[in-house]
Order: C-alpha cells, then sequence, then structure tokens
C-alpha cells in the first residue's frame, strides 16, 4: 500500500455498473512526511475517507478485492492514517543525508487526530472518517 | 485510475477475436486542472466515451475484468467524469476545476 493525500472528489454520472454508489476520491501521492510526490489519481473509496485526510491505498488486482461485491479498481483506499512512525535509525535515507545524525528517537508524524493507543492506522470504516456515509 | 481526457479512436481489422466489437479510443492522463499529464494509451471503452471527453481510465486486471472476461485488454475506460472538485486551503473554498462538455 502507499500513502497519499485526499484532496478532492470526482463526480461520474456514466460509470461501470459495479461502481454504482461508489464514492471516487482523488488522490496525491506523499511521502512519509507528507510531501507531495507523484501524481494525482482516482481512488475508490472503502473505509469512509474525507478530504484533507492521509489515507493509504491499495492497488493492483488486490484494489478490486476491497469490495464485495468486487469492483472494477486499481486504486482502493482502504485505511485513513492516525499516525505515521518511523524510527530515525530504521531509515537509511537519514543515515545518508546525514551521517552526523543521531539516535534521537522515533520521528513521528501526525497527520490525524492523535489516538491513545499505539495503532498507527484504522483499517476499519472508520467512525472518525469525515464523509463516513452509506453510498451503497 | 486516472483523470483522462479522449484525444482519439482507433479502428483495428486485424486483432485479437476477444477485442471483436469493442470500441477502442486513444486516451491521455490529464490532471485535476485538465493539463496533459501522460503519454497517450489506448483503451477499451465500456461505457460509451467520446472523443473530448474526461474519463476514468482503470488498468491492470481490473482492466481485463472490464473489458470481458479474459480478454487482452490492460486498460479501459471505466466512467465518464461529470465533475472534479478540489478543496483550496488557502481560500477554503471549493473549486471546481475540470468539467465535462456533453
Amino acid at each position: 500500500m502507499m500513502l497519499a493525500k485526499v484532496i478532492g472528489t470526482v463526480v461520474c454520472t456514466v460509470k461501470f455498473p459495479t461502481l454504482e454508489g461508489r464514492k471516487l476520491l482523488l488522490l496525491q501521492p506523499v511521502t512519509k512526511d507528507g510531501v507531495p510526490k507523484g501524481k494525482t489519481m482516482v481512488g475508490l473509496d472503502a473505509v469512509g475517507a474525507g478530504v484533507g485526510e492521509t489515507v493509504y491505498w491499495c492497488r493492483g488486482r488486490e484494489a478490486a478485492l476491497a469490495f464485495n461485491p468486487e469492483v472494477v479498481s486499481d486504486c482502493s483506499i482502504v485505511g485513513i492514517v492516525d499516525e505515521i512512525s518511523v524510527p530515525r535509525d530504521s531509515d537509511p535515507r537519514s543515515r545518508v543525508e546525514d551521517p552526523s545524525h543521531t539516535s534521537a528517537g522515533p520521528a513521528c508524524t501526525a497527520v490525524g487526530p492523535t489516538s491513545p493507543s499505539s495503532t498507527n492506522a484504522r483499517q476499519s470504516p472508520a467512525s472518525r472518517g469525515k464523509n463516513n456515509r452509506g453510498r451503497r | 485510475m486516472l483523470l483522462a481526457r479522449v484525444v482519439g479512436t482507433v479502428v483495428a481489422t486485424r486483432k485479437d477475436e476477444r477485442l471483436q466489437g469493442r470500441k477502442l479510443l486513444v486516451c491521455r492522463p490529464v490532471s485535476p486542472d485538465g493539463a496533459v499529464d501522460g503519454g497517450y494509451v489506448v483503451a477499451v471503452d465500456t461505457v460509451g466515451a467520446g472523443v473530448q471527453e474526461t474519463v476514468l481510465l482503470v488498468s491492470g486486471s481490473s482492466a481485463r475484468m472490464a473489458g470481458g472476461k479474459d480478454s487482452p485488454v490492460d486498460s479501459a475506460v471505466v466512467g465518464i467524469v461529470d465533475e472534479v472538485r478540489t478543496e483550496n486551503e488557502a481560500d477554503d473554498k471549493h473549486a471546481v476545476v475540470a468539467k465535462s462538455k456533453h
């Protein structure tokens, strides 16, 4: 799965039958620090994500498996990100860019409402998702 | 899926038999504001899209499912875009940035 930020919505009246009632969101892929990287794409929402939220999306054949019955999709949003935690020592890029860096603990990027648990991402349809309306 | 604009059609008399009767469209991926953002792609049409319309392009195995079971298709048009809305954070307004002309 890859990280992305929801930057908008897409409306299609005429579409493939298995996409009827599904929410289409405009995604901008981002790095772990939230920096936009790559071209925008359209994803099928499976968890009730809203504009402005950071999510992770699934590509390929597995994107179609996020729905029952299966849909035609090669990009499906399968989780809403609460927090991204990357310990500095575990990221090889940080050592290449700054050889003098010290192990100062994990680098956390809070991307949404902080959760008291240590879980980094929600996978179930979120009650905190901004637009968690049933659209079937 | 990608946003794309239909820029033309393809006619092929000699082709795989599983593509018989399928409409083939030439598409170019576009950004949300309508600017061209990629190379040309030939896609099977499943929704009756026409030239100059903005469409949704799906690729890979899902395109095979949309184009007809077990057909040699890796790109398919699965939707005609009516509207793309992006949230402008600076103005906190919704901006309609691309509308399909019917």
